[in-house]
C-alpha cells in the first residue's frame, strides 16, 4: 500500500465534512473520486496532502504513519521535519495550476528538486526536459506561465509534480478551471501516465474519463464513501440510491 | 508652544514607554516641574574645573536672525553674536560649537542641555526672571516698519490694520502681554510669523500693513529696499544679553569677565565696526 | 550673495538631505518587513503592540514625532540631549517610514493567492524558502508602485528635519532667505527636490521594468 487513510474525521467549525472515512491506494492503481460538490472529496485529498489537518484517524505512506489518533482521541502528527520527508512521497496537481509566475517553466520544474531535494542541477535539468518533452511543451521551457494557455499550464503543473519523483500523484479537479476545448490535452497526459502505471488519485467531474482511465471509482457524498469498485460496475450498475441519483444527473 | 509640545510629548512618550519598558511612572511629575519653571533644568551647572581648556562651549542661536546670527554672504554661519561668542571662546581657549535651533524650541534646547546658552539678539526685558543673564551688551528699539508712502504715520493709525510679528520675539511679547498690549488690541489682526523674512515678504505683497520689529533686524531687512521705513514713534526699548540656565553662575561669570576683557582690548569695538547696523546700539565700553 | 555661493552653501545641506534619505531607506525598508511579519504573529500581545505602534505613527504628524524623539529623553528621563539631534531625526524617520512600509508589505503579502503557499508547501519548501523564494519576489513586484510613492514622499519629508534645526537643504534655504531677503534659495531648494524625485522616479521605473518579464 502506498497510501492508507483509516477512520479519517474532519470538522470545519463543528460541521462534519469527513465522517470516519477509510481507503487505501495500491501501487499502480488509478483511483477516481467522484461525487457532488460539498461531498468532502476535495477535503479528503487536502487531508491526504497535509494541507488540512485531520481531527482523528490515521494517515500512512509506504506503511509509515504520518498521523494517528492518540490516547486522548485526537489526531497527532509527526514533527514538521518528518512531515517534510513524507511530502516527498506524493505530488499534487491543483485545479488552479498554482505555477510560480515569476519562474520560467523550466525553473518551475527544477527549483524544488534542487532546493528541497538537494539534487544536482544537471540531474534536475535532465529530468525536467524529459518531462517537458513528454508533455509536448519542451519548446516552452524558457517561457513564463502567463504566456501559456490553461491546458499548457496544467501540463506544466503535472510535470512539476512529477519532477519530484513522487510515489503517488493526486489531482484535485485538474480540468475544472479549463475551457472545455482544453480539457482533452490534460486528460490525455493523465491517461498516458496511467498506462505507465503511475499511482494516481483523481478527484474529478469528468465521468467518461473516470470510467475509461481508473481501476477503481469511489463515490462520495455527505462526508462518507457511499460506493466504490470497478468503474464499469459503479457507472453501469450502481447499487446505492444516492449513486444512481448522482449519475443520472450526468447522463442527461 | 513649549507647554503644548511638552504635554503631547509626555503622552506620546508615556505610551511608548508603557509599551516598551512597562515602567516610567515616576517621570510624569518631573516633566511637569520642568514645564512650569522655564529655566531650572536638571542639567548640572558647570564647575570651575569643567571650564578648562578642553571645554566645548555650545552656542545656541537662531540662524535666521540677521545680523546677530545668520548665514553670511559667504554662506557661512556668522553674525555679530556668533563672532562675539567665538571671541569669548578664543579668550579662554575653549572649543566653539555652534548649535543652531528653531526659535520656538530655544527653551527646550537650553533646558535639555543641547546648548549652554541662548545668544542671538536675545532680549532681557520681560524675561528677567526666566534665565540667568549676562551683562547687557546691546540696546535695541522696537519699531513699526511700514511702506514709506503708507497712510500709517503714527502708532494710533495702526487701529484696524494687519500687523506682522515674529513669534516669541520681544516685539511679540510686548504686543501680546507687555506694555503695548492695549495698542495691539486695536489692531485688525496681529499676524504671527515663524520668521521676519516671511513677514517682510507679506508686507511687500501687501497682505499685511506693518511689521513690529526691533530696529537692528529691521535695518538688515530693508538695507537694499529704500521704499520701507519706520514710524517715528517707537514701540519700546530693550536690552540684549546672553541667557544661561539658572544656576550656571560660574559659566555666566566667566563669560562676563571675557566680555569685559574683550571690551578692554578693543576686540568688541572692532567687531562692532564690522556690523554697522548694530554698532550704534552696542552698549558696552561706551561710558 | 551670488547664486554660486548659494549653491555651494546649499550643497552641504543637500548631502545632509541625502544622508537622511538613504539612512531612512536603509533602516525602514527592512524594518518595515519585520514589522509586517510581527503584525501577522501568532501572539496576540505582539500583534497588539505592533498595531498600536503603526496607528500611533500613522496617526500623528511626523514633525511631532521628531520633536518627541529629540526632546523626549530629556522630558521623560532628564537626560542631556547634546549630540542626539541627528540620531533622533534618523530614529524618527526610520520608525515612521517603517510603519508605512509595513502596511504596504502586509497588503502585498495578503494579495498573494493562498495557492502559491499550498503549491510550495506540497513541494516541500520550508517556511523560510517559501517566503524568500516564492512569496517575497511576487510581493516586491506588486508593491513597487506604492513603494515608489512612499519614497517620493520621503524625499520631500526630509525637509521636516528643519523642525529640529538640522542643517539640511531646507533649513539652509530658510537661513539664506532670511539673511539675503531673497526667494532664490527656495527656488534652488524646489529644483533640488524636483530633480531628486525625478531621479527616484527614473530608478524606480527601471526597477519596475526589470520585473516586467512576468505577470
Amino acid at each position: 500500500m502506498i497510501l492508507e487513510m483509516n477512520n479519517i474525521q474532519k470538522q470545519f467549525d463543528g460541521l462534519e465534512v469527513l465522517k470516519d472515512i477509510s481507503f487505501g491506494v495500491d501501487s499502480g492503481e488509478v483511483v477516481s473520486i467522484i461525487g457532488p460538490s460539498g461531498s468532502g472529496k476535495s477535503t479528503l485529498l487536502r487531508c491526504a496532502t497535509f494541507l488540512e489537518t485531520i481531527d482523528g484517524g490515521e494517515i500512512k505512506y509506504m506503511g509509515k504513519a504520518a498521523a494517528h489518533t492518540n490516547a486522548q482521541g485526537k489526531a497527532e502528527y509527526v514533527t514538521a521535519k518528518e512531515l517534510r520527508q513524507f511530502r516527498s512521497y506524493y505530488g499534487l496537481v491543483f485545479q488552479q495550476f498554482n505555477l510560480f509566475p515569476h519562474y520560467s517553466i523550466l525553473k518551475n520544474l527544477i527549483d524544488a528538486p534542487i532546493r528541497v531535494q538537494k539534487r544536482s542541477r544537471e540531474e534536475a535539468m535532465d529530468t525536467a526536459m524529459d518531462l517537458l518533452r513528454k508533455m509536448g511543451i519542451d519548446s516552452k521551457a524558457d517561457a513564463y506561465p502567463f504566456q501559456l494557455s490553461g491546458g499548457q499550464q496544467q501540463r506544466v503543473a503535472i510535470a512539476r509534480a512529477l519532477a519530484m519523483k513522487p510515489e503517488i500523484l493526486f489531482f484535485d479537479e485538474p480540468t475544472s478551471a479549463l475551457d472545455p476545448e482544453l480539457t482533452g490535452e490534460v486528460l490525455k497526459v493523465i491517461k498516458q501516465l496511467a498506462e505507465e502505471k503511475m499511482t494516481m488519485v483523481v478527484v474529478t467531474h469528468e465521468m467518461a474519463f473516470a470510467k475509461a482511465v481508473s481501476n477503481r471509482v469511489i463515490f462520495m457524498d455527505g462526508g462518507v464513501i457511499v460506493e466504490q469498485g470497478d468503474p464499469h460496475d459503479v457507472f453501469d450498475n450502481p447499487q446505492e440510491e444516492r449513486t444512481k441519483r448522482f449519475l443520472s444527473v450526468f447522463d442527461r | 508652544m513649549k507647554k503644548i509640545v511638552a504635554s503631547v510629548l509626555a503622552i506620546a512618550m508615556a505610551a511608548i514607554v508603557l509599551v516598551g519598558c512597562g515602567g516610567g511612572a515616576s517621570t510624569t511629575t518631573e516633566t511637569k516641574s520642568t514645564t512650569e519653571d522655564t529655566s531650572t533644568g536638571k542639567i548640572a551647572a558647570y564647575t570651575e574645573e569643567d571650564l578648562g581648556k578642553d571645554f566645548v562651549f555650545k552656542h545656541g542661536f537662531d540662524q535666521e536672525f540677521p545680523p546677530y546670527a545668520y548665514r553670511n554672504d559667504n554662506g557661512e554661519t556668522g553674525g555679530f553674536d556668533v563672532e562675539l561668542a567665538q571671541a569669548v571662546c578664543d579668550y579662554y581657549g575653549w572649543k566653539y560649537e555652534p548649535v543652531p535651533f528653531n526659535w520656538d524650541a530655544k527653551d527646550m534646547e537650553l533646558n535639555a542641555g543641547s546648548c549652554d546658552c541662548i545668544w542671538s539678539g536675545f532680549t532681557i526685558n520681560g524675561r528677567e526672571d526666566n534665565y540667568l543673564w549676562s551683562m547687557p551688551y546691546s540696546d535695541n528699539e522696537q519699531m513699526i516698519m511700514v511702506k514709506k508712502n503708507s497712510d500709517i504715520k503714527k502708532l494710533d493709525d495702526l487701529a484696524g490694520k494687519n500687523v506682522g510679528v515674529q513669534t516669541d520675539t520681544s516685539a511679540y511679547t510686548m504686543l501680546t502681554e507687555g506694555e503695548q498690549k492695549e495698542l495691539a488690541s486695536k489692531f485688525g489682526n496681529l499676524q504671527v510669523f515663524p520668521d521676519y523674512t516671511t513677514a517682510f515678504t507679506e508686507l511687500k505683497a501687501g497682505s499685511i500693513d506693518a511689521i513690529a520689529i526691533d530696529i537692528t533686524t529691521g535695518d538688515h531687512l530693508i538695507k537694499d529696499d529704500k521704499d520701507y521705513g519706520y514710524l517715528e514713534e517707537k514701540l519700546g526699548n530693550e536690552q540684549y544679553g546672553i541667557g544661561f540656565r539658572k544656576g550656571d553662575d560660574v559659566l555666566c561669570k566667566k563669560v562676563n569677565e571675557a566680555l569685559d576683557a574683550l571690551v578692554a582690548d578693543g576686540t568688541f569695538a572692532k567687531l562692532g565696526e564690522k556690523y554697522p547696523e548694530i554698532q550704534p546700539y552696542l552698549s558696552l565700553g561706551k561710558k | 550673495m551670488s547664486i554660486t555661493t548659494m549653491l555651494v552653501t546649499m550643497s552641504d545641506g543637500m548631502l545632509k538631505t541625502f544622508g537622511i534619505f538613504f539612512l531612512t531607506l536603509l533602516g525602514a525598508l527592512p524594518l518595515g518587513m519585520v514589522v509586517a511579519l510581527l503584525k501577522k504573529s501568532r501572539f496576540l500581545v505582539v500583534r497588539g503592540i505592533v498595531g498600536i505602534y503603526i496607528s500611533v505613527v500613522r496617526g500623528t504628524p511626523l514633525m511631532l514625532q521628531l520633536l518627541a524623539w529629540y526632546f523626549g529623553p530629556y522630558y521623560l528621563f532628564g537626560w542631556e540631549i547634546g549630540g542626539w539631534r541627528y540620531p533622533a531625526i534618523i530614529v524618527g524617520f526610520v520608525l515612521n517610514y517603517a510603519a508605512y512600509f509595513a502596511e504596504i508589505y502586509r497588503g502585498g503579502i495578503e494579495s498573494i493567492p493562498v495557492g502559491q503557499y499550498e503549491a510550495a508547501e506540497v513541494l516541500g519548501y520550508s517556511h523560510t524558502q517559501t517566503f524568500m523564494r516564492i512569496i517575497l519576489p511576487q510581493v516586491i513586484k506588486r508593491i513597487m508602485p506604492a513603494i515608489t510613492n512612499e519614497i517620493i514622499t520621503l524625499v520631500k519629508d526630509t525637509s521636516l528635519a528643519f523642525t529640529l534645526a538640522y542643517q539640511e537643504v531646507f533649513s539652509i534655504a530658510k537661513q539664506i532667505a532670511a539673511s539675503q531677503t531673497s526667494f532664490m534659495p527656495f527656488v534652488i531648494a524646489g529644483v533640488f527636490y524636483f530633480v531628486a524625485n525625478y531621479l527616484v522616479e527614473f530608478v524606480m521605473k527601471r526597477i519596475e521594468k526589470s520585473m516586467d518579464y512576468y505577470k
